[in-house]
């Protein structure tokens, strides 16, 4: 197959065309993001041999002068590849976009996805329709998604790479191109950037409970018994832990066994300099007792309205107005 | 329903999928302090009776303030019939599995919401013969900003779907016969989150240890919370003493009128016998009150169990929210020697 794009993965390649302006440099990634991404891996039900990878579209945002984008949603647009020719379904593309801009204003296209890591022929021309489509006049940014081994084919973690592409080769307007009667489709340069997976702090809450089941042989987390109370115990013990291992830890700095880290030093010092004698005790522990009396206030409150609310559930007796008069 | 189908529910359980899990914390962090909802999407094995929730999707224009967290407006329910086939054209063999509501534990005991499972529930068994009740997914963003997760799978119970689907409804007897309180309008289905293979290759991989940052600071979400969820519960015992209200003037102004049917009764009886006295030949009819009298529409109990439900799943927070700051304090005390 005469391939169509060139492939030069190394940074250090002078873009020759891209504009600095809107040129990509940092992607970041919503963690559930990653996650809906990894498991679109596992969507590609199709058996025919006209699919080799699952592609999509990802929607996030773009910083004002282009540099940060940020990935907030991905979908999966169907497609096939035959012979050299491949077939986007545009319109899906484009409908389901809209749809994700109603729920979110903010989403743009801001590129697409990949479940194959190698960049081929194909991947120029997937790319050209991103980077002539929707994404214009931004460049696409192109994630791949790679879940085998490349030599031995093991299935591994999920390795995500981020691409952005400047178009190589002869600009398509140049006397030479137009002489020689040259096509000039999909011919681009990947360039990997660096990419982050972000965590905001209820996705951390979650992904606590996703790690915990990860440890296990059934990789699930059973909601079942998922009561406050014992959660907040085996919170506790994780900290009494930590404080164990930071006790140990500096007991050990300072005796001289171990070298310290100046990082964690500075951190416990900014932490921790609370100065005992700006506290006043007294008052202190006046404030204590009235906020564990108002949290039992409100405990009781509550139970009295539950208690109420009780009553007046055997009390309230809703009969039809027809019984009434029969009895 | 026939007893079969009810122990084919019994067994029935939930599988989230990791993602789904986490989008939603996303989402519900996104709108908090308000509230979002939006269809959930996936599949049922009929055979292992486990439904597996796949993917998650929010509707536009979400509700952030007003009292009600739900919504199946005409432009959502297409909303969520183009998404739906959106994923079937992308070859994802899913169906419409119910709605994922993230607002305070309990907000979600609603009558939009109860009606809009029913509907659907309806439906699918109408045109599908499909029994799988319909889920709603609760996640109540508040509690992950002190590190708790609150995510809960519910359905209609069997006792609401009962009372409902049978001919007299919300009579007391009937909430009796089917051991229906406002505690029981919805139930849990057990459920777990389920990581695919890749995924949990990856959330090991993912070093979490390290985000928190670099400072220690202690900061609770337990007051703001708290407050939000006083002004909820007053909100809702207001609209629950609204509908006791209701219920007073109606028992009053039936036993108004049960007090005339009788008098009515007693009078045309006396003028029979009376009748009867004069004449012994005479024939006497007994007419019927209904025709004289027109007793006043009841309440609905329905919506008294809705609102009590209502007022006691934000009762419940607050004492569970309560213990939680309790066994926070204590230890802080005991520890301090306060």
């Amino acid at each position: 197959m005469s391939s169509p794009a060139l492939h030069i993965v190394k940074p250090n390649i002078v873009v020759p065309l891209g504009s600095s302006a809107d040129t990509p440099i940092k992607v970041t990634i919503e963690s559930s993001t990653l996650l809906q991404l990894i498991e679109t891996i596992y969507e590609n039900n199709d058996s025919t041999p006209t699919q080799t990878r699952t592609v999509g579209t990802l929607l996030g945002t773009r910083s004002d002068d282009g540099s940060n984008i940020e990935v907030k949603e991905c979908y999966i647009v169907p497609h096939k590849e035959e012979d050299e020719e491949l077939t986007i379904e545009e319109a899906f593309h484009i409908s389901a976009f809209h749809l994700y801009k109603r729920a979110n204003q903010e989403l743009q296209v801001i590129g697409w996805f990949s479940t194959s890591p190698e960049l081929d022929a194909y991947t120029g021309l997937f790319h050209e329709f991103y980077a002539k489509g929707s994404c214009a006049p931004y460049q696409p940014v192109l994630l791949t998604l790679q879940y085998r081994d490349n030599d031995s084919g093991e299935i591994i973690s999920p390795i995500v790479k981020t691409y952005i592409s400047s178009p190589v080769g002869l600009p398509p307007n140049s006397g030479i191109v137009r002489k020689l009667n040259l096509e000039k489709i999909g011919s681009y340069a990947f360039v990997p950037i660096p990419n982050e997976v972000t965590y905001s702090k209820n996705e951390l809450t979650t992904l606590k409970y996703l790690s915990e089941a990860s440890k296990k042989e059934d990789r699930s987390f059973d909601l079942k018994g998922l009561d406050e109370l014992k959660q907040m115990s085996s919170t506790v013990n994780q900290i009494s832990d930590l404080i164990k291992i930071l006790q140990d830890y500096t007991e050990r700095a300072a005796k001289g066994e171990i070298e310290g880290d100046n990082r964690i030093g500075q951190l416990l010092l900014s932490n921790l300099n609370y100065k005992l004698s700006e506290v006043d005790v007294d008052d202190f522990k006046k404030d204590f007792e009235t906020h564990v009396n108002d949290t039992m206030l409100l405990q009781y409150l509550a139970s009295c309205i539950k208690q109420q609310l009780d009553l007046s559930a055997k009390l309230t007796n809703f009969i039809t107005p027809e019984d009434a008069v029969a009895d | 329903m026939p007893e079969q189908e009810n122990d084919h529910n019994s067994s029935l359980t939930v599988q989230i999928n990791a993602s789904v899990a986490l989008k939603l914390a996303k989402i519900g962090e996104d709108h908090y302090p308000g509230t979002s909802s939006g269809p959930i999407y996936g599949f049922d094995e009929k055979e292992s009776s486990v439904i597996n929730i796949s993917h998650i999707m929010s509707f536009p224009g979400q509700h952030t303030s007003g009292d009600d967290v739900f919504n199946t407006r005409s432009s959502n329910v297409k909303f969520q019939n183009d998404f739906l086939s959106k994923l079937r054209e992308s070859k994802i063999g899913a169906k419409l599995l119910g709605w994922y509501v993230t607002c305070t534990n309990g907000k979600h005991i609603r009558q939009t919401v109860i009606e809009s499972v029913l509907h659907l529930q309806e439906n699918n068994r109408k045109e599908n013969a499909d029994n799988t009740p319909v889920l709603i997914l609760v996640y109540d963003p508040s509690k992950a900003l002190d590190s708790l997760l609150s995510l809960k799978v519910l359905k209609l119970s069997d006792a609401f779907l009962n009372t409902w689907n049978s001919e007299a409804r919300f009579v007391a007897r009937n909430l009796i016969d089917n051991r229906l309180s406002y505690k029981n309008i919805f139930e849990e289905v057990p459920a777990e989150i389920k990581n695919s293979h890749l995924t949990n290759l990856k959330v090991q991989e993912l070093d979490l240890s390290n985000t928190y940052g670099d400072d220690l600071e202690l900061n609770s979400n337990y007051l703001k919370s708290t407050v939000q969820n006083v002004e909820q519960l007053t909100e809702a015992i207001d609209n629950f003493n609204h509908n006791l209200g209701n219920f007073n003037y109606f028992q009053r102004s039936l036993s108004r009128e049960v007090t005339k049917v009788n008098q009515w009764k007693l009078r045309t009886k006396q003028e029979n016998i009376d009748k009867l006295k004069a004449d012994p030949s005479a024939t006497v009819t007994e007419p019927d009150w209904k025709t004289q009298f027109k007793l006043p529409q009841v309440p609905s109990k329905y919506e008294n169990l809705v609102a009590s439900g209502l007022v006691n799943s934000y009762s419940t927070n607050l004492e569970v929210a309560g213990s939680v700051e309790h066994g926070k304090t204590s230890g802080v005390k005991e520890s301090l020697d306060l």
